[in-house]
């Protein structure tokens, strides 16, 4: 064996074992829940957080399902909805803003943006009373719009970064052809954004499943999404740490499913381009 | 090209989305800005916040002065302090374990995707799950505490697998309910802190314009002098207070430099290398020795001189010079940004030292001044909590960038004979930049907006946590002080914007170039 | 034995049928619609006494479908900044919890946003069923504006008897007593005195200055004749000082919720907890502990005949959508049968002087206790709980609590409390 070599196994070791370790320390808080919702409240005690439960007591997931259906429910409305209209229109709008000249553009891109990093609390109280000047306060077309204005800047944003490297002869070669706004949209730029809607639909369902502030200010109960009687579940005051932890489990795991699923595309699309922006 | 008819309808496609950014961000911006120069909520006994027709007078910068200088919105000052050690701490952790977790992933590794799922689940979870399991795990009598003390401890089958001398008893160390505070400052010397950062900005674009150029001397003098007047003013230069020092080594010093410079001069103008432009600095040189020369002889100096006058003449110099540096080096486009952030806060330095605020910003000297201003060690737990659901996100961004390097770019570097940290170096680290920034940029805004993840692991009146995002949400909704609030959200808004709109500035610039 | 149930069933509907004429009358209304309660009652702490309360709402009034809005989260924030939205918005919910006093008038009231209830008093007569003094703190320039559904002690000292037994330690009767015992708690390892977040810390602190300041100088503080950073207040503060001194407050006092530190002192961690008397619903129903055996009870240090209150009550806001529902709901609140079937579960008192507290079925032994305490001692007010000082400056006080755990100075705390005064225009 070479000293090359020694050096190179001894290398990859050192790799394997740092990932590993990171890991670990990146699994520990998903030990420390799974490992509480499977216990019984008799047996929660800070003291013994990382004791393996004496039996398995999955009641904690039944009755956490069962309190947070209807809200899983309106979560999932809610989501696939304003994901899908914000991925569109953004789609429409990265593809005006990188392909067509539009007046103005220079201001106009820059402002758009500028809605992606405002502090949310900062509007909450024009905008409730909007919302309830066009009636659509307490319900979920409400929250639905709200979701799809403040997440155009970076779904705009995404697009238009990854529209710009389409080269313009393509699109210009098609315009030749007769082609007009929307026959070069559906049969040039749509077929290529395949890794920028997977992108823009990792980052949004994830930011609208998990949004809080917004759920809590603009719905009822019944209209609710699962962030809310997630945070009463949690933020209560229960002593039941088996509750909130299952319920935990319960609501992230759509996200995290998406994440396990679309993962590799996701690192995919951000080399697409998206992340030059 | 394109069919005037197409042009108008990719404009009416843009139209929706404009209009409702138009009222969900600028209205609503200019609502909250406009509640923030009225009283609304300030006098809760005399005129009820709640009110449906709500009586609210405009008082202007009123609710901003307060916020700055009211000694019981110390809350408000210290959320600014927590808000700067938060995004820089959770930027920095984030960015190295980005990078790091990064840079293993790329090492052609076996089952990748379980890696890589791994560092990026946490980031699929909402503030308010993370907060809540964090919580837990930072109990200061369970969780992290006793890790080690479990770990040390295991058995298998009633035998330690660690010798006696590893085991350990469980920590105390409070994390979220620590008092500690590190680096402690006053908050009276903050503009100074400023306008040295801002000075260093200056002079540092300032000497890069200049670089090459016949100021360059001048710039690079001007730095000199910023650094004495920053060790003035942190008091590491106590000795230097000495006359000796300014009576001998200063002067004795000047004068052989100027005899050097001099003769240097002399000796190229006479090689015919130069024109006599070069004995200019010494000239200028031998005048302040002159100068200086005369203060000893006039007996102007004294202790007080070197203790007080002398660093005060010393920033007027630096603001004179710098001044003129800036005007040189104004032509010069990329640091026009960074001259005018300078600019600026030099300018709110000398307003200040002007008096042209005098409550502005108050030397506050009563027992309630006193209160924990600097690194609050109950952050530590938050920040972590943040990095690892942040970390994962950034881990993407490199992984993307650090692939989108051509592959026969390493290939060939390694051929050249290259390291494997060399081709990282020099070949894949530059091409991170972008992609760093724009990490930075989406860290930094979520950083300055932080709310649900302290509200949800440290609770709503915890003043070593605070930050602004949830002062606005107690003081705002729950003391009903809109105003106040609206003023929060309004300084919170000026901080994004200032990290922000350089950013979206740059960019827009360089594309047009390219 | 089908039968005696069924005859004493029909004797339950005649007596309510008999004392509660408002809820007849709503009966024959044939009500329809929804009704929205707003509250932050879920999970342990009040959720199964208000589904109950609503369960027997639905009972007499089955077309209407009534929506249980709770929103929990850190001691009411959300809740509270939920219900501002929505009152600013025009959007009021049919009804919602809110404590008599200060947080009710000085939030509420002064702001025009509720309606004036005298009728409804008037017509269930309800004015001899409600002491005099409660519906003084609901009352705001002649009219009342909130139905009181019970009442909570604040000044309460919870212990475990069979362990205090074997520490050798007496109940103190003073602040004095309780800061001689310390040491020889500390040095047994135990906590003296277990507090938890925040709120806890404040709640703790109304029962010092109460016993520091006795009942006249508390309520002057609220009337103004009381100087907030005058020699009595910088004596609070002092003694508050002393006292954290023997509590975990550098441990983990923030970690902990009021139940946790309750545990505590089930648990023989901790010897004494200052807690409102929910602690008592608390142990008695989740942790099924026997009143008087598994935990004791003892007024507040130095605070021996003075009950130290703090109400929930339900109210009407303008312009709500189902106005009649929420008028039947607020008529089934103050009823004796409402107020049973709420407080037995709550682990409180009712708020009315003629609900059954004599029987030990609804109301256990501390709940009996209470019951006489209340119509037997001097009554004052909370601060922690909203009763004496409006919202502004119950928030505010947590920046002078902030103040003083900081700065460990009661110089700095007094001063600052006489600027959230000033600032706040709730002392008088």
């Amino acid at each position: 064996m070479t000293a090359y070599q020694t050096q190179r196994i001894l290398w990859r070791t050192t790799v394997y074992i740092l990932l590993v370790l990171v890991s670990l320390v990146f699994l520990l808080p998903l030990y420390v829940v799974v490992v509480t919702a499977l216990k019984e409240p008799i047996e929660i005690r800070v003291e013994r957080a990382w004791d393996f439960p004496s039996k398995l007591y999955w009641q904690s997931f039944k009755d956490a399902w069962l309190e947070l259906r209807p809200q899983f429910r309106n979560s999932l409305v809610l989501t696939v909805n304003a994901t899908a209209i914000s991925a569109v229109m953004g789609s429409l709008n990265g593809y005006v803003l990188a392909k067509w000249r539009i007046p103005g553009e220079k201001v106009l891109f820059p402002l758009m943006l500028f809605g992606m990093f405002i502090p949310y609390q900062a509007i909450l109280i024009p905008l409730f009373t909007f919302l309830s000047d066009i009636g659509l306060s307490g319900g979920l077309p409400g929250l639905v719009l709200v979701h799809v204005v403040y997440g155009l800047p970076i779904t705009t944003l995404i697009f238009r970064n990854f529209y710009v490297q389409i080269p313009d002869e393509i699109i210009e070669a098609s315009a030749i052809d007769g082609a007009g706004f929307f026959n070069i949209y559906t049969r040039v730029v749509f077929p290529l954004s395949l890794p920028a809607f997977v992108v823009v639909i990792i980052w949004q369902f994830t930011q609208i499943w998990n949004e809080f502030l917004f759920a809590v200010m603009l719905t009822k109960d019944d209209t609710a999404p699962i962030t809310v009687p997630l945070a009463a579940l949690a933020g209560g005051e229960a002593v039941q740490w088996n509750f909130p932890m299952a319920g935990a489990i319960i609501a992230a795991l759509p996200t995290v499913l998406v994440y396990i699923i679309m993962g590799r595309y996701f690192i995919r699309g951000l080399l697409a381009g998206s992340i030059k922006g | 090209m394109y069919s005037r008819r197409d042009r108008i309808i990719a404009f009416l496609m843009l139209t929706p989305s404009l209009i409702l950014l138009a009222i969900f961000v600028y209205f609503f911006i200019g609502q909250t800005a406009y509640f923030s120069i009225t009283d609304w909520g300030n006098n809760p006994t005399e005129k009820p916040p709640l009110a449906e027709n709500v009586d609210r007078d405009i008082i202007e910068l009123e609710n901003y002065e307060r916020l700055m200088t009211d000694l019981l919105e110390f809350r408000f000052r210290n959320s600014l302090v927590n808000t700067f050690f938060f995004t820089l701490f959770f930027l920095a952790g984030c960015l190295i374990l980005g990078f790091l977790l990064a840079f293993l992933l790329d090492q052609r590794i076996v089952a990748e995707g379980v890696f890589r799922t791994i560092f990026l689940y946490p980031m699929s979870l909402s503030f308010v799950v993370t907060g809540t399991i964090w919580r837990w795990l930072f109990q200061p009598r369970g969780g992290i505490n006793v890790l080690p003390e479990k770990l040390t401890n295991l058995t298998i089958g009633g035998t330690h697998i660690f010798p006696e001398s590893w085991r350990t008893e469980p920590l105390d160390y409070g994390w979220l309910e620590s008092r500690t505070t590190l680096w402690g400052f006053n908050w009276a010397d903050v503009p100074q802190y400023l306008t040295y950062i801002g000075l260093a900005l200056l002079f540092i674009a300032v000497f890069n314009s200049l670089f090459g150029d016949r100021w360059r001397s001048l710039a690079s003098l001007s730095i000199v002098l910023v650094i004495v007047r920053f060790m003035y003013a942190i008091g590491m230069l106590p000795q230097w207070y000495t006359a000796r020092f300014f009576e001998n080594i200063i002067p004795d010093t000047i004068t052989l430099l100027v005899i050097v410079m001099g003769m240097l001069a002399v000796i190229n103008f006479i090689r015919g290398s130069s024109d006599l432009s070069e004995l200019r600095l010494p000239a200028v040189l031998l005048g302040v020795r002159i100068i200086i020369l005369l203060f000893y002889e006039l007996e102007v100096y004294d202790t007080a001189f070197f203790r007080d006058t002398l660093p005060e003449l010393l920033t007027y110099g630096i603001l004179a010079l710098g001044g003129f540096s800036v005007f040189t080096a104004i032509q010069e486009e990329r640091y026009k940004p960074v001259i005018y952030l300078g600019s600026a806060i030099a300018l709110v330095y000398a307003a200040n030292e002007l008096g042209w605020w005098e409550n502005f910003w108050l030397p506050l000297d009563t027992p309630l001044a006193e209160i924990q201003k600097g690194y609050n060690a109950a952050l530590s737990g938050i920040i972590i909590a943040a990095v690892w659901q942040m970390s994962g996100y950034v881990m993407a961004l490199f992984l993307a960038g650090i692939r989108g390097v051509p592959e026969e770019l390493r290939e060939a570097a390694r051929v050249d004979g290259c390291a494997e940290w060399q081709v990282y170096m020099h070949i894949i680290m530059p091409n991170l930049r972008a992609v760093a920034l724009s990490a930075i940029i989406i860290l930094g805004h979520i950083s300055l907006k932080i709310f649900d993840l302290v509200f949800a692991m440290a609770g709503p009146d915890k003043g070593t946590t605070m930050v602004p995002g949830l002062l606005l949400y107690t003081d705002g909704f729950r003391g009903s002080q809109f105003a106040k609030g609206s003023a929060i959200a309004v300084v919170m808004l000026v901080l994004v914007s200032l990290v922000i709109i350089p950013y979206l500035y740059s960019n827009l610039r360089t594309e047009r170039r390219t | 034995m089908k039968r005696r149930l069924l005859v004493l069933l029909t004797l339950c509907m005649l007596v309510t049928a008999t004392v509660v004429p408002g809820i007849t009358q709503a009966q024959d209304g044939e009500l329809s619609g929804d009704l929205e309660i707003f509250s932050w009652w879920a999970g342990d702490d009040g959720g199964p006494a208000i589904e109950a309360l609503i369960a027997l709402y639905s009972e007499r009034h089955p077309g209407v479908e009534v929506i249980n809005a709770t929103v929990t989260g850190g001691s009411g924030v959300n809740a509270r900044a939920v219900l501002q939205t929505r009152m600013l918005g025009g959007d009021p919910p049919d009804s919602f919890q809110v404590h008599a006093g200060q947080e009710l008038i000085g939030t509420w009231v002064i702001a025009d946003r509720m309606e004036d209830l005298t009728f409804l008093y008037e017509q269930e007569g309800w004015f001899d069923a409600f002491p005099a003094g409660l519906i003084e703190l609901l009352t705001y320039e002649g009219g009342i504006y909130s139905v009181p559904l019970n009442i909570h002690r604040s000044n309460v000292l919870w212990y475990n008897p069979a362990q205090l037994e074997t520490w050798g330690v007496a109940v103190p009767a003073t602040w004095d007593d309780f800061l001689a015992a310390c040491p020889t708690l500390q040095d047994q390892g135990v906590t003296p005195l277990v507090v938890g977040e925040a709120w806890t810390v404040n709640h703790l602190w109304e029962s010092v200055a109460l016993s520091v300041l006795g009942v006249d100088a508390w309520n002057g503080i609220w009337t103004g004749e009381t100087d907030p950073a005058g020699p009595e207040m910088i004596d609070v503060w002092a003694k508050f000082g002393e006292i954290l001194a023997c509590t975990n407050i550098n441990e983990d006092a923030g970690s902990l919720t009021w139940q946790q530190a309750v545990d505590r002192v089930v648990d023989g961690g901790a010897a004494f907890n200052v807690m409102g008397d929910w602690a008592a619903g608390y142990m008695a129903t989740t942790l099924e502990l026997v009143p008087g055996e598994g935990f004791g009870w003892a007024p507040a240090p130095g605070t021996d005949g003075v009950f130290m209150m703090l109400s929930d009550s339900f109210g009407l806001p303008n312009g709500v959508a189902n106005r009649d529902n929420t008028i039947a709901w607020l008529a089934l609140l103050g009823s004796v049968e409402g107020q049973d079937t709420f407080n037995s579960l709550k682990g409180s008192i009712p708020a009315r002087v003629d609900a059954d507290t004599a029987n030990a079925e609804l109301y256990n032994a501390y709940l009996q206790s209470a019951a006489a305490d209340w119509s037997a001692d001097t009554i004052v007010g909370s601060l922690a709980h909203g009763l004496v000082a409006n919202q502004r400056f119950m928030n505010d006080f947590n920046v002078v609590m902030e103040v003083f755990l900081t700065s460990s100075s009661a110089d700095a705390a007094a001063q600052a409390m006489a600027a959230v005064c000033a600032q706040s225009g709730a002392c008088g």
